[in-house]
This record gives structure tokens, C-alpha cells and sequence, in this order.
């Protein structure tokens, strides 16, 4: 226990790059994570509960907030845990008194079922489907470009006027059907052609490369999924 | 906002969401490919460095504080005198100097000595070179003529900056052709020149520049040997030139300065308690205020049953001022008037303890001039040498 006490600090360290190493930190902390949830529900979470997603999503957030200024890693991950246990809390406190289209009915069924099927569900099924198939697809063509999507989260511009830039040099490259081929075929995002053709600074691209790699792979052929999910932004940036 | 789930891991989930954002957020049961709408989006992470910058700050902030504190202590150190030259000729000039050698201050106590050097530029010189400006310049004038001795007093702490002040003053003199009496500086005796000082001796402030007139020309003008006790200008408070007494010659505190110089090489720069870093101990200048009447041949010592100013060692007793001339030591405060000039206590030892009480002032102008010796006899008008131990008076090459 003492010497998984003494490595906590460099698993941590190396869990805030990596993500399978952030999943096993997690994974062998889930008794602390669940002791937790615990506490604050004052009962013992179950597998399907929110609380205990969210107090594991917590868990990460610790991982990756971390410092050896802040302390001890796990009293650190215990009030980062208790704090969005609270703030889901409240979240959730505004839909109180509601009834959940689970719950049994008059009749011992699910009120659900009493409920007309607005959506098909098949339809929702297949469509689920083929969007999993194509982004496990895009993961795939994602690797060769040496890129992965927890980089490309880290990596996509937060503000406005950055995302702006990135979405005209999409654009742009939409445009210029020779500039994807050369994309796919070099494997390498054509930063100076981009940022010319555009009109945009090149060191903004730069900075969001690995993000520009996901978002030209969808412009591409083969993800109209994922390609209708950002269509609007796509149409918006294609308009002068 | 609708959002796209692409990857789902234990503790979180990567969405997209219609602006091509990608996010990341909390995996509440997400399938990939599943589209949401209220995901608990992951908040921006502040860096830690909050508690680093303070601590940065701080350090730097201490790190100023010091250096500017060592340095305001260097500086400190650099303009505090360690030594002082006393040029005695027509015109006195004195000089302090830090413990680099640099001249941090000069001043004459007469007019012509100040007009000359307002002429003169110290500036990044040496001292040696700017005593030999001084001669130069009161050669032209004709206050020093060729082959004349000049009297040179230099006070230091150290015997080996003594030394070097003065091989360089002598080398200097030998340029221009003169000949100089360096000393180390002596107790006032009672001045020969008869004329008490109007002014108490005073704290021996060196030259102030507050312009003591010169004391009387004879006695100054004596520029060879033996500094006579300069008499002190009345009213004007500045210590000419130090008296070499005898050792153990007790200083009139009134005098301003008890130079206590046990002996000579005792004083070069081992005397301290004499002289103060500066000069000044000796010299009997009569310090008094101008203002202030100078009792003739009482010295108002405070008590002082004696006032032999120079009083060997051996004469552990203070002498009796006989011209009122008060123990040796010149209380600090009359003493100098330039700061850091502890005022001598008395002269060497004995009695100038209780000399130091009693305060220097000598009220009297005579006691400037008694203040050299404690018997009467010293002449006040040659310079003391009523105690035959100072070596230096009876080195003193006259011309």
C-alpha cells in the first residue's frame, strides 16, 4: 500500500498525456471512487448510477488538474469529486418531482410504453450504428496521421475567433479538391497553402494542427455521418 | 447543441459537437456514435501556478530587498571617512578619505583655500595628486615657496595605508621641489601663539569649511615642522592643524581634539582612541563656537582637576591644565564637526577618560593652544613639544 501510495504521484504525472494510463489509474481506483460516491449519496452506488459517472469524471478532472503544489493527490481528487457531486446535484434538483417514463404506471408497465413512438427506434439503431462504424473508421485513418481523439480534444481551439480561423481553412480546403488529395496523399496538413488560400495566420493553424487533421479526414469521402453532424458549420463557412 | 459521442473511456467521453468542437465530458453511460444534448462538459483547467508565481514574486521581491540593501551598505561604507589628510601650510586644506584611498571630502578653513579649491577638481583623482595640485597652486601663488617644508598630518587607521599616503604625498612634494614633514597627527598643545583662540576648540571638526580663518599666520605658516597649534580663528570653528604632543599628551578637549598619541609610531594609525578615525582627536583647534568667549587659561573642564592635555602614559594623572587647558579629550562633540569622527577621548589613557567627560570645550582659546601640553610651558607658540616623548616634534625639521 505504501509503495502504491509513493507511485501514486508519477502514475498520476503520466496519466495527464496518456490515456490508457489515466484509464488504469482510474480503474485501480475505483474503491476510492465509489467510497466517495458513497459518502455523498450516504449510500453505496450502484453501476447504473450518474453519480457514480460523474464522480469518476471528477476523478479524471483531478488527474488532469493535478499539481504537487496542491497537496495530496487523493484528498485533491476528493474535493474535486464532492464539488461536481454538488453541481450535478443541484443540475438535478431542477427536474425533481418529475416522473421518469420508467417508472410503472397504473398497470405494473413502464409509462414509456403507453407513450406513441414519435422516433423509430430501429431507425435510430441502424443510424447509431453507422455513425459508431464510421467513427471507429476515422480512428483508424486518425492513427496514420499519427493523431488520436483525446489529442484532437485537447488540441481544438476554445475560442471563437480561433475556431473561426480553423472552420475558413476548412472551408478553403473544401474547395480546393487537389489540396485534400495532397492532404491524404502526404499525409501532412498543407499549412502555407491553407493559411495563403484562406487568408488566415499560419501560426493559428499550426497551433491546431492535430485538429485540422480530424476535421480535413471528414471532409474527405467516406464519414457523411460525420460530415452532416458539422454541416451547418461547413455551409456557414462556405457562405462569402 | 447536439453532440456526438466519438470515443467513450472509464472516466470520460469525447464529443463532437456541430461546431466541430471537440470536447471532452463525463461518460454517463455513453455508446459511441450516440448523440446528446446536456453533457457535463470537462472545465478548463487553471494551471497551478498560482501559488509558484507568489512564490517567485516573494523571492525576487527579497532578493531586491537585499541586494539593495548591501548595496546602500557598500555605499555607506565607501563615503565614510577612514583616514584624513591635514595639509598645513597658509592655507589648510583636509582631506578625508574612505578605505579605498578615494578623497570623499576636502575643505579649507580659509577663504584662499577655498577659492583654490573650487579651482581644483578632485573628481576621480588621486589624493596624492591632488595634494600635489594644492602645493602646485599655492607655489604660483606664492603662498609656499621653493624648498619650504610644507606639514603634512595624515590620520589612519591603517599603518600601512599611513605609509602609503605618505610616500605618495612625499613624492608629490619632491616633484614641485619641497620639502614635507608628514606625521601622523598630535595632540594640540597649548599653541604657542599666545593669543587664545577666540573659539572654544570645538569638536576639532577639521576644516570646516565654515571657514575658520586660518589661525594665526605664525603658527601655521609654520608649514614646517611642528605644527603649531593653530590658533583658532576666533569664532571660527576648524581644526588646523593637529599639534603633535608628546605622547600620552593630552589633548584640551576644548581644544576640540585630544590627541592622545602616546607615541608616534603608536599613533600612525594605531591611535585610535587619540584621534578618531579622523583627524581630528588631536588637534586642539580651538573648537569653540565662535560665538562663544573663550575662557583665557581656565579650561572649563568639566570637572577636570587637570588639564594636561598631553599627558604620557606615565602620567596617568590628567595634568593640570595650567592655562585651563582641560584633559585631552576632546569631547566627541566639539571634537569634529564632520561626522564619523568619534571626538578623541583623551589623551592616551588616563586621565582622558575623565577629560572626555568634562567636555573639550575649551572654552577658552587659550585652552585650544594649552590643550597640547599640560604644563604651562608648552610654548603655545611652537608647537608642543613639552613632552619630550613625541618623537615627531623634535623630528621636525625647521627651517
Amino acid at each position: 500500500m505504501d509503495s502504491a501510495a509513493e507511485r501514486l504521484p508519477a502514475r498520476v504525472s503520466e496519466a495527464k498525456t496518456d490515456s490508457k494510463a489515466a484509464d488504469a489509474l482510474i480503474a485501480d481506483y475505483m474503491p476510492f471512487i465509489r467510497a466517495e460516491t458513497a459518502r455523498f449519496l450516504k449510500r453505496q452506488p450502484d453501476d447504473s448510477d450518474d453519480e457514480l459517472s460523474i464522480a469518476m469524471f471528477a476523478f479524471y478532472e483531478s488527474i488532469r488538474s493535478y499539481s504537487r503544489l496542491r497537496g495530496s493527490f487523493l484528498k485533491f481528487a476528493s474535493v474535486q469529486i464532492k464539488s461536481r457531486l454538488i453541481d450535478f446535484y443541484r443540475k438535478e434538483k431542477r427536474s425533481r418531482g418529475q416522473i421518469s417514463l420508467y417508472a410503472a404506471g397504473e398497470d405494473e408497465q413502464p409509462l414509456m410504453d403507453t407513450l406513441p413512438d414519435k422516433e423509430d427506434a430501429y431507425a435510430n439503431l441502424e443510424m447509431r450504428e453507422a455513425t459508431r462504424q464510421e467513427i471507429e473508421e476515422l480512428s483508424a485513418q486518425m492513427q496514420q496521421f499519427g493523431v488520436s481523439l483525446p489529442d484532437i480534444s485537447e488540441n481544438s481551439p476554445k475560442q471563437h475567433r480561433t475556431l473561426d480561423i480553423c472552420q475558413r481553412a476548412v472551408c478553403y480546403a473544401r474547395s480546393q479538391p487537389a489540396l485534400l488529395e495532397e492532404f491524404l496523399r502526404t499525409k501532412k496538413v498543407p499549412l502555407q497553402k491553407l493559411a495563403e488560400g484562406a487568408g488566415v495566420e499560419r501560426k493559428t493553424l499550426e497551433r491546431h494542427r492535430q485538429y485540422l487533421v480530424a476535421v480535413l479526414l471528414i471532409c474527405t469521402n467516406g464519414y457523411e455521418i460525420l460530415r452532416g453532424h458539422i454541416m451547418q458549420v461547413l455551409r456557414k463557412g462556405e457562405q462569402p | 447543441m447536439k453532440y456526438l459521442v466519438m470515443e467513450c473511456h472509464a472516466g470520460y467521453a469525447v464529443l463532437m459537437d456541430e461546431a466541430s468542437r471537440f470536447v471532452k465530458a463525463a461518460n454517463l453511460h455513453y455508446e459511441v456514435g450516440q448523440t446528446v444534448t446536456a453533457p457535463v462538459l470537462m472545465e478548463e483547467t487553471k494551471p497551478a501556478i498560482r501559488r509558484s508565481t507568489v512564490v517567485r514574486i516573494a523571492a525576487a521581491a527579497a532578493c531586491l530587498v537585499l541586494l539593495s540593501g548591501i548595496g546602500l551598505k557598500v555605499y555607506q561604507n565607501r563615503r565614510k571617512a577612514r583616514s584624513s589628510i591635514r595639509l598645513c601650510s597658509e592655507l589648510e586644506f583636509e582631506m578625508q578619505l574612505n578605505s579605498a584611498g578615494e578623497i570623499i571630502r576636502i575643505s579649507s578653513s580659509t577663504e584662499s583655500g577655498q577659492a583654490m579649491l573650487d579651482s581644483v577638481s578632485v573628481r576621480k583623482k588621486d589624493m596624492a595628486e591632488v595634494v600635489g595640485e594644492l602645493l602646485t597652486l599655492q607655489r604660483e601663488q606664492g603662498y609656499i615657496a621653493e624648498g619650504e617644508t610644507v606639514s603634512i598630518y595624515i590620520d589612519s587607521e591603517d599603518e600601512q595605508k599611513y605609509e602609503e599616503y605618505k610616500s605618495g604625498v612625499e613624492t608629490e612634494a619632491e616633484k614641485l621641489n619641497l620639502l614635507v614633514s608628514v606625521q601622523p597627527p598630535q595632540p594640540p598643545h597649548e599653541h604657542e601663539k599666545g593669543d587664545p583662540p577666540a573659539e572654544p576648540p570645538g569638536i576639532g571638526s577639521g576644516l570646516t569649511p565654515g571657514g575658520a580663518e586660518e589661525p594665526p599666520q605664525e603658527a601655521l605658516h609654520t608649514v614646517h615642522d611642528a605644527p603649531e597649534p593653530p590658533q583658532p580663528p576666533e569664532g571660527t570653528k576648524h581644526e588646523k592643524h593637529i599639534t603633535p604632543a608628546g605622547p600620552g599628551s593630552t589633548v584640551k578637549p576644548e581644544t576640540g581634539t585630544a590627541v592622545r598619541h602616546p607615541d608616534p609610531p603608536a599613533e600612525h594609525g594605531t591611535a585610535p582612541s587619540a584621534q578618531s578615525e579622523h583627524t581630528e582627536p588631536q588637534v586642539t583647534t580651538e573648537t569653540q563656537p565662535a560665538d562663544t568667549p573663550v575662557p583665557p587659561e581656565t579650561p572649563d573642564l568639566r570637572g577636570l582637576p587637570h588639564t594636561d592635555p598631553p599627558h604620557r602614559a606615565e602620567d596617568d594623572t590628567p595634568a593640570e591644565p595650567e592655562a585651563g587647558e582641560p584633559e585631552t579629550v576632546m569631547p566627541p562633540h566639539e571634537q569634529h564637526d564632520t561626522p564619523g569622527q568619534p571626538e578623541q577621548p583623551a589623551l592616551a589613557g588616563d586621565t582622558e577618560s575623565d577629560t572626555q567627560d568634562e567636555l573639550p570645550v575649551s572654552d577658552t582659546t587659550d585652552e585650544t593652544e594649552t590643550v597640547i601640553s599640560p604644563e604651562p610651558q608648552d610654548t603655545p607658540a611652537e608647537h608642543p613639544e613639552p613632552h619630550p616623548p613625541i618623537p615627531q616634534a623634535a623630528e621636525r625639521p625647521h627651517i
